[in-house]
Order: structure tokens, then sequence, then C-alpha cells
């Protein structure tokens, strides 16, 4: 769990002078595991990342390590699997990460997550993407910039990873001199988020932002090519030109013509270059390419094919393209508007004619031709046919759907980013459950068996999406494709809940202010456990989804009490309190007034003990309710007895009254013959003696 | 298969006339009627009241005669001891029934029959009234109990129940 502010040593603190005479950190600090003290009041405005503020930081057992601190964005996804990878890793090349963890950030009055680094003393390399900066000499950028970057490439690879983030303002001289030159972090925002289209390759710059995805390393080394060749000729070509310029330009010319221009680079550096700014990802460098390149090994140098023109260009909303991948983007953006260009046999025509592309061309006349499997909706019909036509001019394209441009690995990125932003995610819903992302996987050549487990992932997902109850849905859906999101749940999404054992104190903690007329288990709670607890809890799912509140209610104790009898959690006396207001369907479901006025007297026992797992196994005791069932069953039938008794003897006055007045009258003739005979016995015995 | 004779049932005839026990009836009952003449005479007379109320009174309860007969019979009764002690003379018959004051007597005792026969019946009314005012009270009371210990849904009909009733 987050940590408290606390006040260091000595209340207001001035130590360390910094370069200039300013104290380097002031204020209250705060604590992150007991060892690391952040300074809210000391911001160092020069390593904010764009959407990370950095501040002043202190390791409290090695005072003599610099450090700064980054606080992430908590309307933003974090990089979680990256810091646990990366947290201590230290490699030439990559800017340490020392800790990170959720922590109570007094100036923003919430837990956000802080990522604690050592501090680059030489600062940025390159202050932004328009600066100019002093070129690395010819002779230094290998040694300085090339093997250090390839190691740290490969050190992040070797994880399973990928930076994400290697741009030019990304970059930072490690020590005091500016001579050793490392990746800056990449863990604060979603993979590529922060990157400009100039530093991703030409399909992940098509992307949005947020859906980019965590890609391939083969997008990283494109990355360090492209910071490589800034930082060695010490300009930046493309630094006036909108996104949309250099994407343009990239397609046209190719990505090295598009940086090198009219540049005169070193001989010896043109391999390495071309190698890693190739359009092609599968003529693109690897890291054994650069190792070999490295250990002085020259490999064999790579063609840049230019990007097929067209004759004459192809006409769509008044533009004309001369190429495919541009013309795909363009239907995209179209979208309904290309439909009629694309259904009359215009593109076919101009893929046969103009761009000499047969093969293309017969491609797109089956799209247009086969209609949609499983759908009548005309809509998607459109939709199906234009996704279709994009995949065929642009196999490596993001996949492209009305407006949403996102990469295979990106769409649970863009999910997460636009549900924290509460932002509409209907279109990727429709995405995911149109099955659009197999279209594309589809429509490319080559086979890559990532993509069949991003689709078997889509497919579960279109499972849950069907389920609208708690534990399913949306919310499922984002914690499933995003494993390492904290709890969007508005009870405790201040308070950064990433781990499955931190949710019962954030729910406990947040009793304190939430109105327990709400329930503790709302739809993101119920998915965040679904996805992160191990054992299975279907029968309390079915129970909490229930139509009758008893059964809704017993399953949210349930489901809480599971949570804490597994993850052995203390008293929680707060979050009892909470579950035990929410009971009252569960306790008036007994029948009978005697068990109900045992737990009013009981529950305040059990509130204060804190425990979930006894509360549930009281309030919801299989014994004791097949008691009141039973119990209830003959009361009921005894009630229903005496009713009619009772209707019986109200009803039967009539014939009440026709019994009595016969009954009389038998009585009255009974008494008459009895006195008439005793009358003449008594006579005769008189007489007789 | 052979269609099966029909049987013809053959009632017997029916008997017509006094059977045995009606001729011993007759046999003995006439030479009795003449020796209990005075005695018959008398009761004839004394119980006119309840032959009256014989004839008068209608409907499937006939318990009038009865209640005026006992009575009528207890008011007679002395007087036909009387007869029996005297030998069953025909005159001591006329002496009895030559008396105003013995048939007042007998007769004011049918009357007694009378009141016996319409007091009686509105008295088991109320009674039988009031018993069952407080078996309602008491059941009443058991429901009560049962609200109070099972909740008002006790004595709730359900759907089911109503529908299969």
């Amino acid at each position: 769990m987050a940590q408290g502010p606390e006040k260091a040593a000595g209340e207001k603190k001035a130590v360390k002078g910094r370069p200039g005479g300013a104290p380097r950190v002031s204020g209250e600090a705060v604590l992150l595991k007991d060892r690391y003290a952040l300074y809210p009041a000391s911001p160092l405005h020069e390593l904010n990342s764009p959407t990370a503020q950095a501040f002043a930081a202190e390791d409290r057992r090695d005072q003599s390590n610099r450090l700064f601190v980054l606080i992430c964005d908590p309307e933003l996804p974090s990089r979680i699997n990256a810091m646990r990878a990366l947290r201590g890793v230290k490699v030439g090349g990559l800017l340490p990460l020392v800790e990170w963890g959720p922590v109570f950030w007094p100036p923003d009055g919430r837990v956000c997550l802080a990522v604690v680094y050592e501090e680059p003393l030489g600062g940025r390399v390159v202050l932004g993407p328009q600066a100019r900066q002093d070129a690395i000499q010819e002779h230094d950028v290998v040694r300085r910039v090339i093997e250090p970057f390839t190691a740290a490439i490969k050190e992040i690879a070797d994880r399973s990873l990928t930076h994400r983030a290697i741009r030019p303002d990304n970059l930072f001289y490690m020590d005091a001199a500016r001579r050793q030159v490392v990746f800056g972090e990449c863990v604060t925002s979603p993979p590529g988020y922060d990157q400009p289209v100039m530093c991703e390759t030409i399909p992940l710059g098509m992307a949005q932002r947020d859906g980019r995805g965590p890609s391939t390393i083969g997008t990283d080394l494109y990355a360090m090519g492209i910071s490589t060749l800034i930082l060695l000729t010490g300009r930046n070509y493309v630094a006036d030109m909108s996104d949309e310029e250099v994407l343009r330009t990239k397609i046209n010319q190719g990505s090295y013509a598009t940086f090198v221009a009219d540049q005169r680079l070193p001989l010896p550096l043109i391999e390495v270059l071309r190698g890693l700014l190739s359009d092609d990802p599968s003529q693109r460098w690897k890291i054994e390419s650069l190792d070999m390149w490295l250990a002085g090994r020259r490999l064999s140098p790579i063609l840049v094919k230019p990007t097929t023109k067209a004759m004459r260009g192809f006409s769509l909303k008044g533009t004309e393209y001369t190429n495919t991948c541009e013309l795909a983007q363009a239907v995209a953006n179209a979208w309904e508007g290309a439909l009629t260009t694309v259904q009359d046999g215009q593109l076919e025509l101009w893929l046969r004619r103009a761009l000499d592309d047969k093969p293309r061309a017969e491609m797109v006349k089956s799209a247009i031709a086969s209609g949609p499997t499983g759908t009548t909706d005309p809509g998607a019909v459109a939709d199906y046919m234009l996704i279709r036509v994009g995949v065929i001019l642009d196999p490596l394209a993001p996949i492209r759907y009305r407006g949403l441009n996102v990469m295979l690995d990106g769409i649970g990125w863009a999910l997460a980013v636009r549900m924290m932003q509460k932002q509409s995610v209907q279109t990727i819903v429709d995405l995911v459950v149109r099955d659009i992302p197999r279209l594309y996987t589809e429509g490319r050549e080559e086979y890559n068996p990532d993509n069949a487990f991003f689709l078997n992932e889509l497919k579960q997902m279109r499972s849950f999406l069907a389920m609208k109850t708690k534990g399913y849905g949306l919310e499922r859906c984002l914690y499933e494709m995003n494993e390492n999101l904290p709890c969007q749940s508005p009870l405790i999404a201040d308070q950064y809940v990433l781990e499955i054992g931190d949710l019962l104190p954030a729910l406990d903690a947040a009793s304190k202010r939430v109105e327990h007329s709400r329930s503790p288990v709302d739809a993101h709670i119920a998915a965040f456990i679904a996805t992160h607890f191990g054992y299975d809890l279907d029968p309390q799912f079915s129970a909490l989804n229930d139509s009758t509140p008893e059964r809704a209610c017993s399953g949210m104790l349930s489901l809480l009490a599971v949570l804490q009898y597994r993850g052995g959690q203390e008293a929680l006396l707060g979050l009892a309190s909470w579950a035990a207001s929410q009971m009252t369907p569960l306790i008036k479901s007994y029948h009978s007034t005697e068990r109900k006025k045992q737990v009013d007297r009981e529950l305040p026992r059990l509130i204060q003990k804190g425990s979930l797992p006894e509360m549930f196994a009281f309030l919801d005791n299989v014994e004791e309710r097949q008691k009141d069932r039973d119990g209830f069953s003959r009361a009921k039938a005894e009630f229903a007895e005496t009713e009619r008794e009772v209707v019986s003897l109200e009803r039967g006055g009539k014939e009440r009254e026709k019994e009595a007045e016969r009954t009389g009258q038998q009585a009255a003739a009974l008494v008459s013959v009895v006195i008439g005979l005793l009358t003449l016995g008594i006579l005769m015995f008189v007489r007789l003696f | 298969m052979a269609k099966p004779q029909a049987r013809k049932q053959v009632g017997k005839p029916k008997k017509s006339g006094l059977g045995g026990m009606g001729i011993l009836l007759w046999v003995l009952g006439l030479p009795a009627a003449f020796m209990f003449l005075p005695t018959i005479i008398l009761l004839f007379f004394a119980m006119l009241p309840t032959f009256a109320a014989l004839l008068a009174e209608r409907g499937p309860n006939r318990f009038a005669w009865l209640c005026v007969g006992g009575m009528n019979f207890a008011g007679t009764s002395p007087y036909l001891l009387d007869l029996w002690v005297s030998g069953q003379s025909y005159g001591k018959v006329f002496e009895i029934l030559g008396s105003v004051v013995t048939l007042m007597v007998m007769y004011g005792s049918s009357g007694f029959g009378w009141l016996l026969y319409s007091t009686l019946p509105p008295v088991v009314t109320v009674f039988m009234t009031l018993s069952a005012s407080r078996r309602i009270a008491r059941l009443r009371g058991v429901q009560r109990t049962l609200v109070d210990k099972w909740g008002p849904e006790v004595g709730r009909v359900d759907e089911e129940e109503a529908e299969g009733a």
C-alpha cells in the first residue's frame, strides 16, 4: 500500500547544494518503501517526462546516490511490467530504475505511482525536437552511442520487453562530464505514447498514440537509428514538419532518405543507419546484425526499395494518391465517403492499370464481390469490405476502423487509456465484437504466431463483452487486457490498487469516506477480482449477479470473505461495517424473527472483529438457513390451516344456527321424554312401595 | 363364441296383504286392545295435544311432538297409574276425563313441552355461537403468534399456491 507523507528529519529541509548554490531538496518528504525520500516541493522540471513530473529524491540509506522521482499521471496507464523487469538493472545506455511503487502524493491529494531513477548528472542531450545541439563526433558515435544503446536494447529484449520511448529528447548524459549517453525512462506512459511520429516506423506512426502497443524490438532499433542519426549530425531535418508531413515524406522517400536528406554521412556509419532505418521490417537490422557490425563484420548493404508509385494518381475526396500506403490511409479516414469509389471498380482498375499490380487488383475485386460471413447488417457489410480493401492496400498498417487506428497489440492499451480518461470506447468494443482484427491478420501474407495469441485473447474478450454482469463485461476486458492496470473503481481509484492483496485494505480505507449505501463491489472491483484472483469464484459471481437482493448480498459478502480468507488480511473493521450495512436484504430473508434478533445482537460483535469470513459464516449459515426454511414452511402450513378453520367458522353462521336449532330441539325432545318416563317410574315406585 | 343366453330376470310376485308378522300383530294386538281399552281411551284423550303436535309439525326435524308428548305423558302418568290401580274400569276413565283439574294438569304439562321446545334451541344457538367465537379468537391468537415469530409473510398466500387453489 501507499505510504503517507512523512516529515523529513529536521522539519523543513534544504540539503545538498545544486550547481549554482540552490538547495537540492526542500520541504516535507514522502517516503517510498521506507527508504526513498521524495520531495514534492522540489520539482526538477528539466527531468520531466511528457506525462510525468520529476521531483528530487534521496536514498535514506545512501545519501551519496543522486536520485530523482517521476510521478506518473494517474489518468494514464503505466508500464508496470517494465518497472518490475527493469528495477535494479544497471547497464550502460539505460537510465537505472532504482525503485517504484505507489505513494500518497500530497500535491495531488491521492496515491500516485512514483518511479525513482538515478539522476543523470549531465542533463538532457537534446532539449527539444527543434533544438540543435553539438554533434557527437564521428569517431565517438560508435563507442558513446551505438555500443551502449545496443547493450541497453539487448538488455531490455532479454526481459521480453521493448523500450518504446527512444527519441532524441529522451536521451541523457549520465555523467557530469557529458560523455555517457543513456536512454531515458520508458515506463511512465503506454508504449510509444510519447513518441513523435518521426521516431516511429511508418505503420506505428499511422497508429494513434494510445494504440501503438509495445511492438517489437525492431521498432526500438529503428528509433535508435533515428536518434543516432540526429546525434551524429546535430540536426533534425524533419523538426519543422507536421506529423502528417513526416509520415508522407517517409512513405514516399523512405525513412533513411527523409532523415539523411542532403547530409554527408561518414561512410562506416551509412551501413548501420541504412540497416536500422529500413522501412521493411524483414530487412531491418536486428540485434545480431548490430553485434556483428560492432564486432567488425561488414554486412551486405541494404538496397532501399522506393515505394511503388502509380503512373497516375487515384483521386479520393479531391486528393490524388500515387501509392497504396497513403491511399489505404485516405480510405480509412474517409470511411463511408470512400465506399462508392471502392465499390464502383475504379480502385481495381487503378491498381491494374496505373500501378500494374494485377494480384492486388484481383484481391480487391474479390473483397468487393465476397460479402461478409455471419452478418446482414448493411453497415457491417460496408465496414468489412472497407477493412478488407484497406488490408490489401497496406498489409502492415494499423487496424483501422471508423476513425480508430490501433496496432493489434495496442488494443488493450488504447482501451485502458480511453477508459481512464473517461473517453468513449464504443469503437474499440465494436472492433472486438465484430472480430475485425482477424480480417487484418488474415490479410497479411506473413504468419505471425503472436497474432494467434492476440486473436485468442480477443475471442475471450468477446465472450466477456457478451456478459453484462458484474465480474464480466467491458471492465473484465479492461483488466484482462491490461494485467497491470490499477483498479479503476471510483471507490478506490485514488489509492492505486495494483495487487489483489491491496484491494481489501483499500476498501477498508475507503469505507471511512464513502457512503455505505453504495455497494463495496462495483463492476470494476468485481472485474479486478475476477482477473487477479487465482481461485474459482464462479459460485460467488453467480450469487453476486442474482436478481434476488439477498442472493446478491450473499454473493458480495462471500466474495469479500474469500478474499480476506485467502489473503490472510487482518481485521478490516471499516469494510466489515460497510459490508454489514449492505446486508439488510440478507438479514430480511430470514423468516424467523428470533433469528433476526439474534443477527441484530451478534452483528456488532462481528463488525468489531473485522472478520468477513466469520460474518459470512454467521449470516449465511447453511444449517440456520435450512432450519429457518423448514420452520417457516411448517408455520405457513399451520397458518393456512388455522385460516381455513377461521373462515369456515366465520362463514358458517346460518348453518350453525340451523344446527343449533336442531340440536336444541333434539335436546328438548330428549329432556321431555326423559321427564315423562321418570315421572311414570317414580310414581310407580311410590305406589308399589 | 356362443351368444350368451339372455336370462330374463323374472321378479318374484309381490306379496299382497299381510305377512306373518302382520298376522301375528293382529292376532295379539286386537285382544290386547280390548284388554287395555280403558288405558287406550285415557291416553287417547289425555295425549290429544301430542297428536295435534304430530299432525301440525312439518319439515325434516320433527321433534315438537316428542317434546310435547314427553311432558304430556309426564302430566298423564299419575292418572294412568290411578286407572291401573283401580283395575282399568271405564268409570274411572270417565271420572278422570271428566275432571277439569285433571285435564288442566294433563294439557298444561303438554304446554311445558311446548315451552321447552321453543326455549331450548335459542339457548343452544347462543351457546354454539359463543363457542365458535371463542374458537376463532383462539385461532387468531395462534396466527398472531406465528406472525410474531415468522413475520407477516407467514400469512401470505404464494402465487403458485393461489393458482393451485
